[in-house]
């Protein structure tokens, strides 16, 4: 697990047989708004550690910064490196009929709250400059600024306008572009994945079974678009205010863009017409001395809340697999899945063709996980509860957690919402304090120090603790 | 309330307007059960300039969406068609129908507070700010009409704006939990609610009385807000005479089975997701088996619920339950009556006779309680408010008011808040007297009574307030009690008014030097040690402390036994920077003060910390009858021999742990504090963390 400077996944694994390499995988490489120098040593160390500048396999687990940016940055340091293979998503298929499908209802609503929160950011500045003597309206704006400010930020994330840092000509459709050109291997169907594929016996990696549990691929996109299922976590984020998103986000793309408002649901005639309209308004709403009063921004208090939920619709689309060794145990990568994405792991025919394809289900899998790299950097929709955490069984578990918890930008809802606390104590619990993270190495906290004692011997504690020796990454050897 | 116009009119006014409503909301006109009873007539006190809007002497009903970009017609109540109806039928798809329920609903509970309070309902002023001289003044002004957005936004909330003196209601898609509970995707209006509307309504009147209560200093404060203002929603259901009679014979008489009295916004539960209505005064759904019971009083819940819903239900469900008790013993005699003394009902339905008489029972108790709910505002602190302040405060109020407690309405109250373990500060028992606040009837406060100045004051006041009925000079000559008055000087036999702030400064550091005796009963500091506590210099008379004066308020009721209350009610309070260090270690807070600068906003353990006191004069007796205190300074140390200043340290470590320590996330107060809105936080429901295990 390498440090890239900010929140973000890169994992290098390594394997070997008899002491000879044998086989190169790539997890992602990207942070968030990560600065071009410090991933680019990330991604040198990565070249320096695999045979011939090659790397066997390269997953792109989903379509965010956080997840890719490395592969603009730091991409003369790329250009050296063979990729051999490339896997990601089905929803990165630019001709899967459901992933046109899912991009294109995204886009349009990303648009549409674009277009809304730009026009009115642009008047809740004007209303701060100009004199308000109300000393409470002029907190209650700011709160309003910053929120509206937010969102914009969530979006860009998100949409593909905008990339920041050195990269900024480059946005992360590019990063996907420039793996996908990269891959020897260029057939489709071996590049894009669906849950239920099992793929044994790559060369090199014999003895080695991949098994696809994500992203769900059903017809009504109703697993992607499940970002929360209370019953599925162990912490709510902590939001602020209204519990309107909902509703907005369903009716975004009734928006009318010359006017930028939302179709009213009473009929024609009982609207005042534009005259009238202008004149009733006058008479109070817009006189000078009543503009304290106006509720012109209330209606988009749930921006932030909204461009969230449309983010996580992709963290949805994350390529979610599992690593099955040959002793059995298993290496769990969910990369940013969500309630619906685990979900959708123990669906029939998911376990119907796991089971079928690799001989185990994705329960059977959970059970035998040793290794969990912690799910959307600990956040609470980030790790299920029925449908993942506990259904792990195998008494050593190892958590690799790619948080830096004072990076967290406060559009995702801020370092109080990393990691999501309720369920960060239980990870602690399940795996007895073997949790290690990016930007702190092995916990101490929630008595992970205790736990630790308590299970694991001196030799395993040191083990633990050398993990993170090297300040560019933390490593982790499973001997077979 | 409503007053007669002297003015000649040939024909005489209308007492009433009658406006059809719901007495729900929409739903409850799509099921059998309930169909009949959900159209109700709201008698609303007749205003004669109504304007298109609404638009009355209270409130502004405007109808812009701004999501749709849309401003609806306003709605003509004196049209003579609508006139003649009753005003416009009830119905989902006609904006105009919204603006009749909003103004129909609100003015309805306006005269419901008016009657209770015995005064003009005011809102909450309007704060400005201005440079003058270089220096920040506030000045406040009168705010005659509160702003009523009808479909402000889309979502499943509406709040009371109290920056803008607005209350906005929002409209959504259902999304309910099962789809035989409400239509997915239709569109629910929050503004067609009876119970939202009375709610929103009850902030922004508490916002009026007590602007500091939005201030959350501790975990009952916005729990308080919330619970008064269903309180009030919860029995203007017991207002409606169909309704109850309906429900009455329903429940055979019974509170032990399911209602709709006990229940708040069913529509607007089941439409955002859940199955159930939004809160329910009386009873729960029991987990396992979905069925409803009576929820059974637990003594632990006020010391492990802090979210400030879940506490103000404890509140909402003691006062239900107060209220039950009064009905069940008001009822037995009528039930003994009809079953010749056995009191055991028969099978089957109900005679109408008896339904009608039982109506009647519980329609008297809810009004009872509801007015006791109110008039108890009279009687609480100027801030910080707990729900133990709150028993004192209804106990105080009814004790002066109705001098035999017949039906024992004081001893249920206090019985209900009991079996939740609330319990106020500083009081050895649970009686009766030792509930009721004490006044002051020591030698040096009864010459003060008696020797002119102060009774001068008071009795002014009273007259020049007693028979005034507008709002606005109401609130500009209370204004001009309170800071003095030099404005009408060039009048003849004009004498400037001395504003009462000077008056009690006067007073008591000027002509009775005992500065220590009264600042040991209102807890505020009046001596020259208000630098000890960081306490601010009065800016207009330099070297003696701040201390502000909130209200002066005239309390003018006649109990049932026909004794007439003559009080005045002074609020003071005072204010100085608190900072709050916590060492985990020890376990030990350590509070520092400093002087506080009124335009910054602290963070970082630093707040302002204010103390206050309520003051009730009464007039009949010439005494000060009442005093109600939140000190400001720690009480144990200024009564020492010797006495100390400092701030008061429970109430300071409460304030601390509520806005900056361990209280803040699960109270809701961080995520209050940050938000636009100090009201739409929504009912957070607890992460569900400890269900499986």
């Amino acid at each position: 697990m390498y440090h890239t400077g900010s929140v973000g996944d890169c994992f290098l694994l390594l394997f070997e047989k008899a002491g000879v390499a044998s086989f190169s995988m790539l997890i992602d490489c990207g942070g968030y708004k990560t600065k071009k120098d410090l991933i680019s040593k990330a991604a040198q160390d990565i070249k320096d550690s695999i045979v011939n500048n090659t790397i066997d396999l390269v997953v792109i687990t989903h379509e965010h910064e956080d997840h890719l940016s490395g592969f603009n940055l730091a991409r003369t340091i790329f250009d050296s490196i063979t990729f051999k293979q490339v896997w990601m998503s089905w929803a990165e298929n630019k001709k899967d009929p459901l992933a046109i499908q899912l991009f294109k209802e995204k886009g349009k609503k990303i648009k549409a709250l674009r277009k809304l929160i730009e026009s009115k950011l642009a008047s809740v500045k004007k209303s701060q400059h100009s004199d308000l003597s109300h000393p409470r309206l002029k907190r209650s704006l700011g709160i309003r600024r910053t929120n509206m400010e937010h969102a914009l930020e969530m979006l860009s994330f998100d949409d593909e306008t905008s990339l920041t840092g050195l990269a900024a000509t480059l946005k992360i459709s590019d990063a996907i572009l420039y793996v996908k050109n990269k891959s020897k291997v260029k057939t489709k169907s071996k590049m894009y994945k669906r849950p239920g594929q099992v793929i044994k016996d790559l060369a090199g990696a014999e003895g080695l079974k991949f098994f696809m549990l994500g992203p769900p691929y059903d017809t009504d996109l109703h697993g992607i678009k499940n970002d929360e299922e209370h019953s599925e976590m162990y912490a709510l984020r902590k939001k602020l205010g209204l519990s309107t998103e909902n509703y907005l986000l369903n009716i975004l793309d009734t928006v009318d863009n010359r006017s930028l408002s939302l179709t009213s649901p009473f009929a024609f005639e009982y609207h005042m017409n534009a005259k009238a309209k202008k004149e009733y308004m006058a008479t109070f709403y817009n006189k000078r001395e009543n503009k304290w009063r106006q509720i012109e921004y209330d209606w988009l208090d749930s921006a932030n809340e909204v461009s969230i939920a449309l983010t996580d619709f992709v963290n949805n689309t994350s390529l979610a697999f599992a690593i099955e060794l040959p002793n059995g145990k298993v290496l769990l990568f969910p990369a940013d899945a969500q309630s619906g994405n685990w979900m959708s792991w123990h669906d029939n025919d998911v376990e119907k063709a796991l089971k079928n394809n690799g001989g185990r289900t994705a329960g059977e899998l959970l059970e035998k996980t040793i290794f969990y790299k912690v799910g959307h950097h600990g956040s609470h929709n980030g790790t299920a509860k029925g449908s993942g955490l506990e259904r792990m069984k195998e008494k050593k578990i190892v958590a690799f957690m790619p948080l830096v918890q004072d990076k967290v930008p406060g559009a995702w809802g801020g370092s109080d919402n990393f990691p999501a606390q309720p369920l960060y104590i239980k990870i602690i619990e399940k795996t007895n304090g073997a949790v290690i993270r990016t930007d702190t190495g092995l916990v101490n906290d929630h008595n992970a120090s205790d736990l630790r004692t308590n299970k694991y011997s001196d030799t395993e504690i040191k083990k633990m603790k050398d993990a993170s020796k090297n300040p560019l990454y933390h490593e982790w050897i499973v001997s077979v | 309330m409503f007053f007669i116009n002297a003015t000649i009119m040939t024909e005489k006014q209308p007492p009433f307007r009658k406006l059809r409503g719901y007495a729900f909301d929409p739903s409850m006109s799509l099921e059998i059960d309930t169909a009949p009873i959900n159209e109700i007539l709201y008698k609303v006190p007749w205003e004669k300039s109504l304007e298109k809007g609404p638009e009355g002497e209270y409130i502004k009903v405007l109808d812009w969406d701004p999501s749709s970009g849309a401003v609806y017609d306003p709605v003509d109540l004196n049209d003579q068609f609508i006139l003649a109806n009753d005003g416009l039928e009830p119905s989902e798809s006609n904006p105009k129908f919204h603006q009749q329920m909003v103004y129909a609903v609100t003015m309805n509970t306006i005269r419901n507070f008016e009657k209770a309070i015995g005064r003009k309902v005011q809102w909450s002023p309007a704060i400005t700010e201005k440079k003058v001289g270089g220096l920040r003044k506030r000045i406040w002004s009168h705010v005659p009409k509160l702003v009523l957005y009808p479909h402000a936004f889309r979502g499943a909330n509406a709040y009371y704006s109290p920056d803008r003196k607005a209350i906005l209601f929002g409209y959504f898609n259902a999304t309910p939990a099962s789809v035989d509970l409400h239509m997915p995707g239709s569109i629910v209006y929050s503004c067609l609610s009876h119970d939202i509307i009375a709610h929103e309504v009850t902030h922004a009147i508490l916002d009026g009385m007590f602007s500091r209560f939005m201030e959350p200093t501790h975990p009952d404060v916005a729990a308080f807000h919330e619970a008064f203002a269903d309180i009030v929603a919860l029995f203007q259901h017991f207002t409606f005479p169909d309704v109850i009679t309906h429900e009455i014979a329903r429940i055979r008489g019974q509170f032990n089975a399911e209602n709709l009295l006990g229940k708040l916004a069913v529509e607007f539960g089941k439409a955002s997701g859940s199955h159930k209505s939004l809160r329910d005064g009386i009873g729960e759904e029991d987990k396992k088996t979905n069925e409803w019971k009576r929820k059974k009083p637990d003594i632990t819940s006020y010391r492990t619920e802090f979210e400030c819903h879940d506490r103000g239900s404890i509140l909402v469900a003691a006062v239900f339950d107060a209220f039950i008790t009064i009905y069940n013993k008001r009822a037995s005699d009528v039930i003994k009556t009809a079953t010749g003394g056995t009191g055991i009902l028969p099978d089957g339905d109900l005679n109408t006779y008896l339904i009608t008489d039982l109506a009647n029972e519980a329609s008297k108790a809810a009004a009872h309680v509801l007015n006791m709910c109110i008039r108890a505002l009279d009687y609480c602190p100027p801030m910080d408010i707990t729900f133990g302040d709150y028993l004192r405060a209804l106990i105080t109020a009814d004790a002066e008011l109705v001098k035999d407690d017949k039906y024992n309405y004081r001893l249920a109250f206090i019985d209900a808040f009991r079996k939740r373990g609330i319990y106020p500060d500083g009081i050895s028992n649970l009686s009766v007297e030792s509930l009721v606040y004490s006044g002051d009837d020591s030698p040096l406060m009864d010459e003060i009574m008696w020797t002119g100045d102060l009774r001068n004051f008071i009795e002014n006041f009273k007259n020049e307030m007693s028979y005034e009925e507008d709002r606005e000079r109401i609130f500009n000559n209370t204004r001009s009690f309170i800071t003095g008055d030099k404005t009408r000087s060039e009048l003849k036999n004009y004498k400037p008014k001395i504003g009462f702030h000077k008056f009690l400064v006067d007073l008591v550091r000027g002509n009775y030097k005992n500065e220590l005796q009264f600042e040991k009963r209102m807890g505020l500091v009046f001596s020259d040690h208000y630098s000890d506590l960081d306490i601010l210099p009065s800016p207009t008379y330099r070297s003696i402390p701040s201390i502000e004066v909130h209200d002066i308020r005239l309390n003018n009721r006649v109990g049932p036994d026909g004794n007439i209350q003559n009080q005045v009610i002074i609020m003071l309070a005072q204010s100085c920077g608190v900072k709050v260090k916590y060492d985990e270690k020890k376990s030990e807070y350590d509070i520092k003060t400093f002087p506080r600068n009124k335009s910054k906003n602290y963070t970082d353990g630093s707040f302002v910390f204010r103390g206050g006191c309520t003051l009730v004069f009464d007039l009949n007796t010439n005494c000060l009858q009442h005093v109600i205190p939140k000190p400001i300074v720690d009480m144990e140390l200024l009564n020492q021999r010797k006495p100390v200043y400092k701030p008061n340290r429970s109430r300071a470590i409460m304030q601390y742990r509520c806005q900056c320590g361990d209280y803040a996330d699960i109270t809701g107060i961080r995520a209050m504090m940050r938000q636009a809105e100090y009201l739409s936080h929504i009912h957070q429901p607890k992460s569900n963390n400890n269900e499986q295990y």
